[in-house]
């Protein structure tokens, strides 16, 4: 189902690191993230575009012909430079999850129609599979899909989607008497209620998706939606991994940079032990995480000597995640009382590792798709 | 004749494996209840199978230098081919292939850490009689560093040098050096000038554990065995020839002997004890305990499993990078401090797993074995250096941090 | 009930600490009833087991005492009557504490209520293990059909739990004041270990636990008497001790170092006496199961303690 991707040197990917750095730096710095978190949208649409049309981040990772077919591998470094500056956007929704639905379902008439799109960043699109009861679920679906001969409607609820109010597609998984199946939805289109919901990481918008009858797209065929799913998890943790690390990155700096200057009874406080070992733990599980995540970007990128990718994309998952949040908290911890105000970034970082380590279930999730992936 | 390429190299080193010895067969599936159930990082075997052990890690040392493969990266004139680091990681990687005896007890130290200190610090007299021995097996070399009062802090050592005609006598008592009972030659630490700020009255010495006055007693550890001893050393007599470094100039070569440490990149995957903690055992366990179904139990295990794996990655990535020349940084101390970690929390979840079980010698299959190990498992965190110290040291020189004020 | 003031508490604690010194474990009732014990047991019942236990921990002392706390509580009439334990091993049918010279009955819990069987009637060997200073012997064979007993074992099972976490709270107690004493004395980089953060934090949150676990065991005997809280108080009580010996020996081995790592160090007794004792009359995890699964089928979270004057 995923071709090859093309192999990309180690020289071409510091230059996008050092290149999006640069954009980010300016564009994203904590003001503009801040700004953009507090907007309508949520997020900033010119960035969103430039990212496009200076740099081809969408479309770096689409598979030929509708991008330039490299793998994770290029991918984690755009992810994780957008982890490092916490960066508002719905490029995780669009490019991981929802093309990466459309990639993994092999419908080449839905990845016409619209990969285009979502590689010159004119489309925005997401995911949508968590009901009510926000478990990550491959079946037993609420919303339920009807046919008429060859249309088809869906009707019901999904709780929580991420980037619901400024996408204009989405991917929603339902039953059908067939099976469960993945459906495209026209963000436009009559019986489509979007509500905004409050949520925790300020930086990550999330909506709540009523369908009543909603005309929709059948992607792929009914019955073939786990395998779908399955995919999608796969690479949606090792993109997230790459995000994570980013984030870990930033707030490790952060914490270190502080330590050295802070001075507290006369001395930096970075030369008492309990700091210092603190931040010797932080960088060790930022080690251990980074590790984990390149692995799963070569084991998805099929490379001959990484471990099975349902394995190092479930071992990411689990690291990864502990460590972002591990890391975040810490941060705050090292920064005492100023860490926990709202005007000092780290609260940023605290929320977007929380809600990515939430994101698909959660450490019971992560940790039962590791037991299984190793055979418990 | 020009340096080889890895790859030519590679195809010597097959050669010589396929000659001389045969292919490691795979590891069978675990098969809960077959086979010995024992459990331990440390030996403690009885005394005549740790001997015969040891000879067979001299003779297979033998067997390589003999070919050209003893001393990969060490000088033509002491046996050596003068090639890479890579080069040797090439080596290792193919010999691990191969069913050949852990040499360990000779290179870990002996090779790995004393041999780079003498070539860079001994007098080239001292390099000419040892070093080609110490190569082809026949001598081996053990560390006289830690002392009861210096341990992390060892510029504090006490065991006194001091000047005699053209000989040193050497008084003092060193403590956890391993192998010592097996080792012909030793590196001592001293002291020889106790009127000047530590590190900087200490000299070091390459001496012959036969010489009179040299005192090997083991050294009973918690876990049961006595893998390490302790040393006294009475009156021992050192020619000033196996002076290595300047009088009170061997804190400097101390700092070569321990940075050496860093050359066993991915040492820790071997020993007896990666068996049993090994992802295939223990998931064997779980269903054999009938604990697969316990929630607590998945959870610990899952995050155990996750950790251990990215640790594994870690390390294989290093190695990677090292064969290319790209030798390891401070990577190298987390995957020392992982280790010490996930070892521990393998032997409590078993203990976990296993229950009360574990604490009677009831026959059980698989039980009390775990004793072993648990008891052991404290040393990870605190011999070759502890976990507070890599932590300071990882802050210190890696992060940045500010050391503590004098 | 007299309550022992601080002195009192002070001295009793140090003849208790003179009784375990004595090498002779069969002469301890004797010399217990030459101080007068069951005078203060009956003082304050609460505050003379915890001591006893609490001093027999860290003495690292093996002795059949807590028998007598066991069948005391189940009725007094039973005193002198060993205990079989529960066995937590697939093999032998029990657990006694000690060498059973002098005792004529074994109280063993079946499944259909209380039974006393003949102590010759047990073939005992040493249980050794773990824990290899012990006394304990496990019993194997087939056990006798014995005399109905009338009585609650879970009464002295919760008796007995109160008794085995003051005694956990010694062994930790005692690992802890050798941990201190080290690190006091041991001098590294010119200054003592303990006064690095590193090693003073360990032993701070070693500290905390065993607080936190004897706060837990006097909540215990503060519901002693009270049927619907008894067993609850004393099952939280055990495994709060029990998780708290885990925690922190693994600190006070880890700030010994290398020394106590060898055999001569007296540190490892206490991860071995500690690890067994969790394990009897229930180790932690099992009970902080049982607690979760009680929870979870509609038991009543039965707070022991009352913060607030005014909730309900």
């Amino acid at each position: 189902m995923s071709a090859v991707p093309e192999p990309i040197g180690s020289e071409e990917l510091a230059d996008l690191r050092r290149s999006l750095r640069g954009l980010l730096s300016t564009a994203a710095d904590e003001e503009a993230v801040r700004a953009a978190a507090a907007s309508e949208t949520g997020h900033d649409e010119k960035l969103y575009a430039r990212l496009a049309t200076e740099l081809g981040v969408q479309s770096l990772a689409l598979p030929a012909p509708y991008g330039d077919g490299f793998g994770m591998e290029a991918l984690a470094v755009v992810l994780g430079e957008f982890g490092r500056s916490v960066v508002p956007g719905p490029f995780f929704s669009t490019v991981v999850l929802a093309a990466g639905a459309l990639v993994a379902s092999g419908d080449a008439a839905a990845m016409d129609r619209y990969l285009p799109g979502i590689a010159d960043g004119s489309v925005v699109a997401t995911l949508a599979v968590i009901e009510a009861d926000g478990h990550w679920r491959h079946q037993d679906f609420g919303v339920a899909a009807q046919r008429q001969g060859d249309q088809w409607s869906l009707s019901g609820t999904k709780a929580l989607v991420p980037d619901l109010l400024t996408s204009d597609i989405v991917l929603v998984a339902a039953a059908t008497p067939e099976g469960e199946a993945l459906f495209a939805v026209d963000t436009a289109a009559p019986g489509v209620d979007r509500t905004a919901l409050r949520t925790l990481d300020i930086t990550r918008r999330i909506g709540r998706l009523d369908l009543g009858d909603v005309p929709a797209t059948l992607i792929g065929a009914p019955g073939g939606l786990s395998q779908i799913l399955d995919a999608v998890l796969d690479r949606a943790a090792a993109g997230l991994a790459a995000e994570q690390i980013g984030g870990a990155e930033a707030c490790l700096e952060m914490a270190v940079s502080y330590a050295k200057v802070r001075e507290q009874f006369g001395r930096p406080i970075g030369s008492f032990q309990a700091v210092k070992h603190k931040c010797a733990d932080m960088f060790a599980r930022t080690e251990l995480g980074r590790a984990a995540a390149l692995e799963a970007a070569r084991a998805l990128d099929g490379r001959e000597d990484a471990p099975p990718a349902a394995e190092a994309a479930a071992v990411a998952h689990s690291v990864c995640s502990e460590t972002f949040m591990f890391v975040a908290m810490e941060n705050i911890q090292v920064h005492g009382g100023i860490g926990f105000t709202w005007e000092h970034p780290a609260h940023l970082y605290f929320r977007r590792a929380k809600a990515d380590q939430l994101m698909f279930g959660g450490p019971a999730a992560y940790y039962e798709r590791l037991l299984r992936a190793l055979g418990a | 004749m020009s340096t080889p390429s890895l790859a030519d190299f590679a195809e010597e080193a097959r050669a010589f494996l396929s000659e001389h010895a045969t292919p490691r067969r795979a590891e069978g599936a675990v098969v809960w209840g077959e086979g010995p159930d024992r459990v331990t990082y440390f030996g403690d075997e009885p005394k005549e199978v740790d001997r015969a052990n040891v000879q067979a890690a001299r003779d297979w040392q033998r067997t390589r230098y003999e070919n050209g493969l003893g001393w990969i990266t060490g000088p033509k004139q002491y046996g050596g081919r003068e090639l890479s680091i890579a080069h040797e990681l090439v080596y290792d990687g193919l010999e691990a292939e191969y069913d050949v005896p852990d040499t360990g007890v000779i290179s870990l130290i002996g090779l790995g850490m004393i041999a780079p200190t003498m070539l860079a610090h001994a007098r080239p007299e001292i390099n000419d009689r040892y070093l080609p021995a110490m190569f082809r097996g026949d001598a081996i070399a053990c560390q006289l560093f830690s002392e009861p009062n210096a341990g992390s802090d060892l510029a504090n050592v006490q065991t006194r040098a001091t000047r005699d005609g053209d000989s040193w006598l050497l008084n003092g008592q060193k403590v956890w050096t391993s192998a010592a009972h097996h080792a012909q030659l030793g590196m001592v630490v001293s002291r020889t000038n106790p009127d000047v700020p530590k590190h900087k009255g200490i000299t070091t010495f390459l001496i012959d554990m036969s010489w009179e006055g040299v005192d090997v007693r083991p050294l009973r550890q918690m876990s049961g065995g006595a893998e390490f001893n302790e040393v006294y050393l009475d009156n021992v007599r050192v020619p000033d020839e196996h002076r290595m470094g300047e009088v009170d100039g061997g804190w400097r070569v101390t700092m070569t002997t321990l940075m050496n440490e860093r050359a066993s990149v991915g040492g820790e995957g071997a020993g007896p004890a990666t068996r049993p903690t090994s992802r295939a055992y223990l998931l064997e366990m779980l269903k054999a305990t009938g604990r697969d179904t316990d929630g607590g139990v998945r959870r610990d295990f899952a995050r155990l499993l996750a950790d251990q794996t990215a640790t594994d990655y870690l390390t294989h990535q290093m190695m990677r990078r090292a064969r290319t020349g790209d030798l390891p940084g401070p990577e190298a101390s987390v995957g020392k401090l992982m280790f010490g970690q996930n070892l521990t929390r393998a032997a409590h979840l078993a203990a976990e797993m296993t229950g009360p079980r574990m604490l009677a010698d009831t026959g059980d299959w698989g039980a009390f074995s775990w004793n072993e190990l648990l008891l052991g498992t404290p040393a990870f965190r605190i011999l070759g250096g502890t976990e507070e110290i890599m932590k300071n040291i990882l802050g210190e020189r890696v992060l940045g941090l500010p050391k503590e004020p004098a | 009930m007299t309550v022992l003031d601080i002195d009192a508490r002070a001295a009793v604690a140090q003849s208790l600490r003179d009784v375990f010194a004595d090498d002779s474990p069969c002469d301890l009732p004797a010399r217990l009833d030459r101080l007068g014990w069951s005078e203060v047991v009956q003082a304050d019942p609460a505050m003379a087991t915890t001591m006893l236990f609490n001093e027999q921990g860290g003495a690292l002392a093996s002795t059949r005492l807590l028998d007598d706390v066991v069948t005391n509580a189940i009725d007094p009439a039973l005193t002198g009557h060993a205990v079989l334990y529960p066995s937590y091993s697939s093999v032998g049918s029990g657990l006694v504490l000690g060498p059973l010279s002098g005792v004529e009955h074994v109280l063993v819990p079946a499944r259909d209520g209380l039974r006393a069987i003949p102590a010759s009637t047990l073939s005992l060997r040493p249980f050794g293990g773990f824990d290899p200073a012990s006394a304990w012997q496990i019993a194997v064979g087939d056990l006798p059909e014995g005399d109905k007993v009338e009585g609650d074992w879970r009464t002295g099972q919760a008796a007995g739990r109160r008794a085995i976490a003051a005694e956990l709270l010694g062994v930790c107690r005692a690992a802890l004041d050798l941990a201190i004493q080290h690190t006091t004395a041991r001098r590294q980089y010119g200054r003592p270990l303990g006064s690095f953060q590193a090693v003073r934090h360990q032993l701070a949150e070693a500290y905390a636990e065993v607080e936190a676990a004897a706060a837990a065991l006097a909540a215990a005997w503060s519901v002693a008497d009270d049927p619907t809280l008894a067993q609850w108080g004393a099952r939280t009580a055990k495994a709060r001790a029990g998780q708290a010996q885990a925690v922190v020996l693994r600190r006070t081995v880890q700030v010994l170092g290398a020394m106590g790592l060898t055999e001569e160090s007296p540190m490892h007794r206490f991860v071995e006496r500690g690890a067994a004792l969790d394990h009897l009359l229930g180790n932690h995890g099992a009970l902080f199961e049982q607690i979760g699964r009680d929870l979870l089928t509609g038991s009543a979270a039965h707070p022991v303690v009352q913060i607030w004057e005014d909730r309900p």
